[in-house]
């Protein structure tokens, strides 16, 4: 029960701070090596398994979507803390960079092993993804046509 | 513990049974005024409300996916039987239409038991997937594929 509290509360927190735009502090609790897995074909649609590339795609997405505010509906948990799935349902709301509004509604798994993020897997409503980076794209941002980003993206540490 | 478990056993039951193209134990399972929501901007995406209209929904989508092939990949559930519950169905699914478009796709249903029925259920997916497929039967002839869905069907 006090872990079940304690996972809720860690949830909560990591979409307060999805909304603040902090994604250094979702980076901190994300594994090296995690699997992340965001659904749809466009700039943001990719599967990722290196850190440094899920940087940058945190840096794109926030590009696209600045003040995206995440309201929870709700959170589902199983396991203990060797391995912990997480549900979040979520609606999300933003202003785009060309003054359109998004929303959207979706799902979060998020696979946390030891403290920390092994895995986030994504769904919601491609469709709507993928013709709002359309018209983003056509008033003039072009990296919301771009080719999504890839582990290859991701800096080589020296 | 057991109550989570039995819920995840009916739920996986479910959907084996959808598996051989029957809504039956589904529609059995959710309330007279159930809202069921599906996601995207073709013939299947809209709201849902009521026993009747999700029964004449499903009837749509086994014209349109006959033969599909649901795979749980994990069943969690959250609550307890004296208040709500939710329970999430994760799966990936798989069917060949009948013009030999390969529709796959991964997604999961969110589920809002109150009681021992659903008073709602929410389908995340790949919308894209679900409109290239529905766009692809329009293409060989399927009208109905290409009918927007609106409040009902």
């Amino acid at each position: 029960m006090l872990y079940r509290r304690f996972v809720h509360g860690k949830a909560r927190w990591i979409f307060e701070r999805f909304s603040a735009g902090d994604y250094e502090a979702l980076l901190k609790n994300e594994a090296p090596d995690l699997l992340f897995e965001y659904p749809g074909r466009h700039a943001l649609g990719t599967t990722l398994t290196d850190i440094n590339s899920v940087r940058l795609w945190y840096e794109r997405f926030f590009r696209f979507f600045p003040d995206i505010e995440f309201t929870l509906k709700n959170i589902l948990m199983k396991g203990g803390p060797r391995k912990t799935t997480v549900v979040v349902e979520w609606e999300a709301k933003a202003t785009m960079p060309d003054g359109q509004p998004y929303d959207n509604q979706g799902i979060h798994i998020l696979i946390i092993k030891m403290g920390k993020a092994a895995g986030i897997r994504v769904y919601l409503d491609t469709q709507k993804k993928a013709a709002k980076l359309q018209s983003l794209a056509e008033n003039g941002v072009a990296e919301a046509s771009a080719a999504p980003i890839t582990d290859a993206d991701a800096p080589v540490a020296a | 513990m057991l109550y989570s478990w039995l819920v995840a056993k009916k739920t996986r039951g479910m959907f084996e049974q959808l598996n051989e193209a029957d809504a039956g134990l589904f529609i059995a399972a959710v309330r007279d005024d159930v809202v069921f929501t599906y996601p995207g901007k073709h013939a299947l995406g809209g709201t849902m409300r009521g026993k009747a209209a999700l029964g004449e929904w499903f009837q749509r989508f086994f014209r349109f996916f006959p033969g599909i092939k649901w795979t749980i990949n994990d069943i969690v559930v959250e609550g307890a039987p004296w208040g709500t519950t939710v329970v999430s169905a994760e799966w990936s699914v798989r069917c060949v239409l009948e013009n030999g478009h390969v529709f796959e796709n991964e997604g999961l249903h969110m589920i809002e038991l109150k009681g021992a029925k659903a008073s709602a259920v929410r389908v995340y997916l790949d919308t894209q997937r679900s409109a290239a497929a529905l766009q692809s039967l329009a293409d060989s002839g399927v009208a109905e594929a290409r009918v927007p869905q609106g409040a009902g069907v």
